[in-house]
This record gives C-alpha cells, structure tokens and sequence, in this order.
C-alpha cells in the first residue's frame, strides 16, 4: 500500500528532527515539575487522583499538545512543496491523495510519541506518589491526550496540503493554534448563543468526552457531554439518557470530522494545483 | 504504441506561454534528447508528463497510459530524475533507495544500486550531507529501481563533473540496451550527441527541430564551412565572395591569408573555389569543416543568429 510507505518514510523522517526532541525534552520537564507539585501531598482515592493528574496535566494538555501537533504537521508538505523533495515522492508512483493520508499517519505516529514521552516520566512519578495503582486512569488520560493530538496533526496536515508556502504555514499554524482555543471566547464577546451541540466542538470538551468515554469502558460514567454536565464533575452528575448526538463518545465522531474535513479540503486543493 | 505520445500540448501560467502545441512521439527503445535553452519548456513538458502540472490543453500519454488519469500506473513504470528536486536530508542513501524500492514493491538491492552509481560508500550517510553531485547520483539510481521501461532525466549531468557525466551516460546507454526508452533534457548539446538516437529542440515553448543528429547538420543553412588558405584576399575579393551564389559569410581567420566561407546547402565548393582563382587570388590548400554542433544549437534556438 502506498500510503503506508509513505508514513514510514515519513515517519523515520520527521522523528530524526532535533527540534521536534527538543520541545519535547523542554516539555518533559515541566510537566514533570508540575506533576511533582501536584502530588506533593497523599493521593490515596482514585477521584482524588483524576482531579491531581488533572491539574498535573492541564497545562501540558493546554500547550504541548497542539504545539507539538501543529510543529509536526503545518509544514509536513508545504515544505516538500519548497525544498522540492516532493518531486522524489511523486515521481514514484504515488497519488496526491497517498501523500496527505501517509503524512497524517505518518505524523501521527511522532504526535503518539511525542506525547508518550512527554507525558510518561510524569506518569511514572505519579504512580510512585500515589498509594493508589490508578493505570487506567493514567491510560485513558493518555489515550486521551493522543487522540486530542491527532486532531491537531489533521488540521495540520490539512492546512499544509492547502497553502503555497512555508510562511503561509506558519502564519496559519499561529493563527490556527489561537484560533482553536479562542472561538468560544469569541461567539461570547459577540454575545452569541451558539447551541449545545457545538459546545461540544471546543477542545475541552472534546478531551473530556473523549476521556469519559474511555473511563466509561471500566467505571461508571453517566453517558453524557460534559456540555450537558454541570463542569467536569462525572461522579456527580446524574445519569440522564441524553440524545446521541449528545453522548460522551459522539466525540470521537467530532473528532473525526475535525480531522477528516481540514484533510480533504487541503487534498482537494493540492490535487488540483500546480506542484 | 509509443513511449511518450504528446498531441497538442499546452501550457499557459497567466500571460506566459510555457509550452506551446507541442507535438512528439517517442518509439519504444530510442534514446531521446530533449534540448533547448534554459526556459524553453523542457521541464514543464516533463512536469506534465510526471502529472505535477496539468497542461492547459492538450493530451500527454506514457506507455498508452494517460498522464493525468493513470500517473499512479504509469509512475510504477518509469524512472524520473526531476529537476528541481531536494532529498530528503535526515534520511541515508540507503533509506532513500529502500523508499523507492518499496514504492514500488521492487526486489532491487539497494547496494547494489549505490555501487552502480558509484556512492555506495555513502550508503549509510545522511543525504543531507551530500553533493550537489551525489544527490543527482542518489536521484539516479532511485530512477533505475524496479527495472522500468522508461527513464525521463531531467537535465542528468548537472551538477556533475565530466567524469561523473561521462557515467552518466554509460549508464543510459547500459539500460538503453537492455531495452528502456531513454527521455533525456539537456540545454547543452554536448552532453545529448554522444548518446543520442534523436534530438528534438525545443525554443520557447515550440518544438523546433525533431531529427537525428546527421538530419539537424544536413537542414541548417551554413552547414558547413569552406576554409581557404592562400594570398592575396584583399578586401574586395573578400568583398566579391561574400557576394558569390551559395555563400552565407565570410570570416577572416587571418586577415588576407585565411578565409572561413560559410556555405549553404546549395552551394558547389568547386563552383566557389573557382570564382575566387577568378579574382586573381591564389589559394594554396582548402578544407572544409562541418559546423560545430554548438553552432547548429544557437541556429535552431536563436532568432536571426543573435546569441540565446
């Protein structure tokens, strides 16, 4: 399969980047040092502990996260596009299309490393700290976090496939990366209203979601948006049967649409552009 | 069915016209030269033809496969040096030949490939610290994986020392006897003649000229050259054979002793020999010289003889 190649070329490619280790090293340590503040005093039930590893992990979920997606991915073909490699690329006999979906795959895979490693030495101290053994928890708040990360390597990819250089990229890139946490902030000033359901598409919700649904495969979680919630609270709220369209794990649907439209309308545009 | 089919092929970026009408076929087996100055349209013919640009108007087909509809197809099939190209910095030699053999579910080994291009001790180094010239190798032998029936280099030998463009094309010429089709763009004619089975010129954007060598020399007006040595070319005989029938110019090689006649295709040699023993000269030796293959590249490339 071509796409597949494609990642792994890419894959080897892009996780050889100095500057992509060093984010990640800088990010290491403060999530560590958050993490060690944070379980400065006794974890011993797990509420308390997803409330510690919460805050322990907030800040890295609030910037490394899409820092380290949208780094990863913004220029993952607009650049090719510059330096001319990717006429190496096409002239082997694959399509535009095996282009954009093995670069999302292919970074993806550093998006889950780097957030692995990221993460892990906290992880590690935080089960040291703890009287509780919490690695589920620590698990979905993992998967959790890669998943929020996919999400910025697709609007990246994305956006890479659709601009005509590497400025252009990285002007988006910043402009995305505020974009993303300050729409809500934005309908608000506006005094807009916008319904429920599109509350769902901001990124705390969507992590939350995507994190309740995943506590939800070993504990009980009512089977609702955090949107639907009163904050962030899963023990307390009550268990209303809540529209699909308003269920925890609809957010994996968000997710993927988030990730599929960027990609294809960067796609449509590379496809039928001049290299 | 022909390796390269191109039937009215057009390309327009806004007021420029890159490639204009552009009719060609290439047969299976042949080696092609593809020649023109820098801007012509060379590259962006092939960058149609490799589906990087799409033409404007007009239909591009490689080995009966339609370049726009069938490119994944057609790429398994063909190698391509491109122009313009960059490798991949982080990754080796090695790795960059694994990618393409793997592109292309190939079998070759990469070893083997470098030593033919003659990087192999290069193999495990990182490309981005390569040469312009073991780039242009490393590119080369990506284009040689999986056996194709069709190789387009783009401008092969830049970046190459003479010995590195003499391998060059000992490597066309190996893979030509073997029966791949060879499509090779050049702006310098040197580098096309000693391979060549056929050349075509193109000059902004038309196709100019499209034969072998010999047929080039025999269609160029001045194919040939009259030298003359003696005394007594003064001015006025000088004068009196640039007016003779069949001369083109007179060069003075050596003001009054040696004369360079430029001659067309119609002229006699004798008939000019003569007429000049008419004018009272004498002309000790004569020889002819056929015109240089740099000659015949800036007559098909340049308007009124003005320099490309």
């Amino acid at each position: 399969m071509s796409w597949q190649t494609i990642a792994k070329k890419d894959f080897q490619d892009s996780v050889r980047s100095r500057t992509l280790w060093g984010i990640i090293g800088a990010f290491v340590l403060l999530i560590f040092l958050l993490a060690y503040l944070a379980t400065d005093g006794n974890i011993n039930s797990t509420a308390g502990f997803v409330s510690v590893i919460g805050g322990a992990f907030l800040f890295g979920i609030l910037l490394f996260v899409p820092l380290t997606g949208l780094f990863i991915s913004i220029k993952s073909i607009v650049r090719e596009r510059e330096t001319g490699t990717i006429n190496l690329l096409l002239s082997l006999p694959h399509s535009r299309r095996d282009m954009v979906i093995g670069k999302f795959v292919g970074r993806s895979a550093v998006m889950s490393i780097s957030v692995i490693v990221g993460f892990l030495p906290a992880c590690l101290l935080i089960l040291v700290q703890a009287e509780v053994t919490p690695i589920f928890e620590l698990f979905a708040f993992l998967l959790a976090t890669v998943f929020l990360g996919l999400l910025f390597v697709g609007i990246g990819v994305g956006f890479s496939a659709l601009v005509n250089s590497e400025t252009q990229a990285t002007v988006g890139g910043v402009l995305l990366f505020f974009l993303l946490y300050l729409w809500p902030a934005i309908f608000n000033i506006l005094d807009i209203d916008l319904p429920a359901f599109l509350d769902r598409f901001y990124l705390f919700a969507l992590f939350f979601d995507m994190l309740a649904a995943i506590f939800s495969l070993r504990e009980d979680v009512p089977n609702a948006s955090v949107v639907e919630l009163d904050g962030t609270n899963f023990a307390e709220a009550s268990a209303t049967s809540a529209p699909i369209h308003m269920q925890h794990w609809f957010a994996f649907v968000i997710l993927g649409v988030l990730i599929a439209v960027p990609l294809a309308v960067g796609y449509i545009r590379f496809d039928s552009n001049d290299l | 069915m022909a390796a390269i089919e191109l039937n009215g092929l057009s390309k327009q970026y806004g007021n420029l016209t890159a490639v204009q009408n552009l009719d060609l076929q290439i047969p299976n087996g042949e080696i092609f030269g593809f020649l023109g100055p820098n801007g012509a349209g060379k590259s962006t013919t092939i960058n149609i033809i490799l589906d990087f640009v799409k033409p404007t108007a007009g239909q591009a087909s490689v080995l009966g496969m339609n370049c726009q509809a069938q490119g994944k197809e057609l790429r398994q099939r063909i190698g391509v040096l491109p122009e313009g190209y960059d490798v991949y910095d982080r990754l080796t030699g090695r790795q960059h030949l694994e990618f393409a053999i793997e592109s292309k579910s190939a079998t070759n080994d990469p070893q083997r490939l470098l030593e033919r291009v003659g990087i192999a001790n290069a193999a495990d180094r990182k490309a981005g610290g390569y040469s312009k010239g073991m780039a242009q190798r490393l590119t080369l032998a990506m284009a040689l994986v999986g056996d194709p029936d069709l190789l387009i280099l783009d401008e092969p030998t830049t970046g190459l020392d003479p010995n590195g463009a003499r391998q060059i094309r000992e490597i066309i010429r190996e893979e030509n006897r073997n029966g791949t089709t060879v499509f090779f763009s050049s702006h310098i004619l040197g580098q096309v003649e000693a391979v060549c089975d056929r050349v075509g010129i193109l000059r902004e954007g038309r196709l100019v000229a499209d034969d072998s060598i010999e047929g080039l020399r025999d269609n160029v007006p001045g194919g040939e050259s009259l030298v003359v040595e003696g005394v007594g070319f003064t001015d006025s005989v000088v004068a009196s054979i640039r007016a003779m029938e069949g001369v083109e110019s007179v060069d003075e090689r050596q003001p009054g002793e040696m004369l360079s006649i430029s001659l067309n295709s119609a002229a006699s040699k004798t008939a000019v020999l003569s007429a000049i023993e008419d004018t009272g000269a004498t002309v000790s030796d004569f020889s002819t010289e056929e015109a240089s293959l740099e000659d015949l590249f800036a007559a098909y490339t340049t308007t009124g003889g003005a320099q490309a």
